[in-house]
């Protein structure tokens, strides 16, 4: 069991430092590309690339905790 | 005797012009205008969006409905931690293919200007590739939204024949594609206009200076000092 740990916490340091290495090619992007948005160039109109930005990095840390809970108490 | 004719004083000498050198993206030519850019529709990446969604289905349906005590009684516990564990990379792993398939989407852009059309092919990590087609290279273009899906979603494709060479240009899945058919008719027509006006203006310019060096040649002809 102490190694599937190590295992879990490998998987997720590399899955953090994964995210934190997409976004920042993505503000890379963002500062070369500088499009005045509108409802027809997002996504559904509306979403903008911050905002799945966002989602991504607080999606990346809820499912650390999520998986960790998820070990803990049901396996 | 020649008297200088009086100019009056220029009251305006035009519009401040506009330095849009790398303005709107990287590339941009000093007096090239955007005209209107675009992504691919949302349905290339709804694939990504559903399995995002069961992704969470199934992690909440788990902890709800799966039987783990008949798992644990085949596999023991140490199999079944295993086994999780196994299910979390899995899981960890599309969750980031999905987000980087969505980054994806908004990397992937085409656009229009006064002088050429550039479509923009950019993943986050694997692939950055750029075609620019000049407007006076487009022959031809034409529009094709073809069956159930691109008529109810309204997207389609965008064929642009070449003068260059005989290979069209294909761009898949464009949003609207009725709008950005016509953008790319008016810029190529708009471009044609500007060059036959500019042409006109090199003809007029070019005759006055003719007719100057006309008028030269009389007047040292009949004895007279050359007009300054």
């Amino acid at each position: 069991m102490p190694l599937l740990w190590t295992f879990f916490a490998i998987l997720h340091l590399f899955s953090i430092l994964f995210g934190l290495a997409a976004l920042y090619r993505l503000y890379t992007y963002i500062k070369r590309y500088r499009f005045n948005e509108s409802k027809y160039t997002l996504l559904f109109g509306f979403v903008h690339l911050h905002w799945i930005a966002a989602a991504y990095f607080i999606t990346i840390l809820l499912w650390v905790v999520f998986s960790y809970l998820l070990i803990t108490y049901t396996g | 005797m020649n008297t200088e004719s009086i100019h009056a004083p220029d009251m305006a000498t035009g519009p401040t012009e506009v330095d849009n050198t790398n303005r709107f993206f990287r590339g941009q030519m000093k007096t090239e205008e955007l005209l209107s850019f675009t992504r691919k529709h949302w349905v290339t990446i709804a694939p990504y969006l559903g399995g995002f969604m069961l992704f969470w289905v199934l992690y909440f349906l788990y902890l709800v409905t799966f039987p783990k005590n008949v798992v644990i009684s085949f596999i023991g516990t140490e199999g079944y931690a295993t086994a999780l564990f196994f299910a979390v990379t899995a899981f960890t792993y599309c969750l980031h293919r999905c987000f980087i398939h969505i980054f994806n989407y908004y990397l992937r852009t085409m656009i229009v200007t006064n002088y050429r059309v550039v479509t923009v092919d950019k993943t986050i990590f694997l692939h950055d590739s750029r075609d620019a087609i000049d407007v006076p290279e487009i022959q031809d273009i034409r529009m094709k939204q073809e069956g159930l899906l691109p008529t109810v979603f309204n997207y389609g494709e965008l064929i642009i024949l070449l003068s260059s060479t005989g290979e069209p240009k294909r761009v898949r899945y464009i949003p609207n594609p009725d709008y950005h058919f016509r953008k790319i008719n008016k810029t190529k027509r708009e471009y044609i206009i500007g060059r036959q006006v500019a042409k006109q203006a090199t003809q007029e310019r070019s005759i006055g200076g003719l007719d100057d060096v006309k008028t030269q040649i009389s007047r040292e002809s009949i004895g007279l000092m050359p007009k300054e």
